[in-house]
């Protein structure tokens, strides 16, 4: 069996503190998630 | 027309972030082709499977609350105040969360239908039905004749994808999603492929989409210059 293809790495654009959602916990966003998105929104709302 | 510039994107259906970051996205892409008017390069989609929780039953029962209580121990009021925060977050995306009426299942099916449709050349159209019925109608999105329901609806042929999807026929495009997702190294969703090369994790602020696609074509045209 041959080795699995290694991609080159991914160059990452935009912000990096954007929300994702990470494993089953994500089912629903964690409270931490939805305060950094609402402080994140209402911040640059100003 | 420019070439055109090429998405990836790894999403779920059971997650509220993609589909807010699909809405940011679409949003995003239209102010960079506006921006960039009759020479703006099209922008093609293709979305990939991520499962966030493939342990979850088909069929899960009880409401969103239940679900944090009972599985996660996160203390009744505290999961009905996250609720209220991420609903109020994608109504002001646009979209009308349900959490109410929603139901928790397992979405590897869902994802096998995403591959049955992008097959047929309908793929846009059965992620947003997904997205829509999930956290807007309540519907079901886990189980194979709820699926070839949804499916009818955007003009797919009910009686072959209940075939399809009972005969698991796109469960290994499903897992091939999933590796190139780990080769990647994407840990959360969604998560943007841009041009194979670049990547943009989360649901990104629509300005944020605007100014890497900016980028991107500002790129493409130094090199052809």
């Amino acid at each position: 069996m041959s080795a699995p293809t290694s991609r080159p790495a991914l160059t990452l654009l935009g912000v990096t503190d954007a929300v994702t959602c990470e494993g089953d916990a994500c089912a629903i966003p964690s409270l931490a998630e939805v305060t950094a998105a609402v402080e994140k929104a209402f911040t640059r709302g100003r | 027309m420019s070439e055109s510039i090429k998405i990836d994107i790894w999403s779920d259906i059971a997650c509220p972030w993609c589909y807010i970051g699909k809405r940011k996205f679409e949003a995003g892409a239209a102010a960079f082709a506006a921006n960039a008017g009759d020479d703006a390069p099209e922008v093609t989609v293709e979305y990939h499977s991520y499962e966030l929780s493939p342990d979850t039953p088909v069929d899960f029962e009880g409401s969103a609350v239940d679900f944090l209580s009972g599985h996660k121990g996160v203390p009744t009021g505290q999961a009905t105040q996250m609720i209220d925060r991420v609903t109020g977050i994608a109504n002001a995306a646009g979209l009308d969360y349900d959490y109410d009426a929603l139901q928790h299942t397992n979405t590897v099916k869902a994802h096998q239908l995403l591959h049955y449709a992008k097959a047929h050349g309908k793929q846009i159209e059965a992620k947003e039905r997904l997205l829509k019925a999930y956290f807007v109608e309540g519907r079901h999105v886990g189980r194979v004749e709820d699926l070839a329901d949804l499916a009818a609806e955007i003009g797919l042929d009910r009686a072959d994808v209940i075939r399809a999807l009972n005969e698991d026929e796109y469960l290994d495009a499903v897992r091939a999603d999933q590796a190139l997702g780990q080769e990647y190294g994407i840990q959360g969703v969604p998560f943007f492929v841009i041009d194979g090369k670049y990547g943009v994790s989360g649901a990104q602020e629509a300005a944020s989409f605007t100014q890497v696609l900016d980028q991107v074509w500002a790129e493409r045209k130094a090199v052809t210059a």
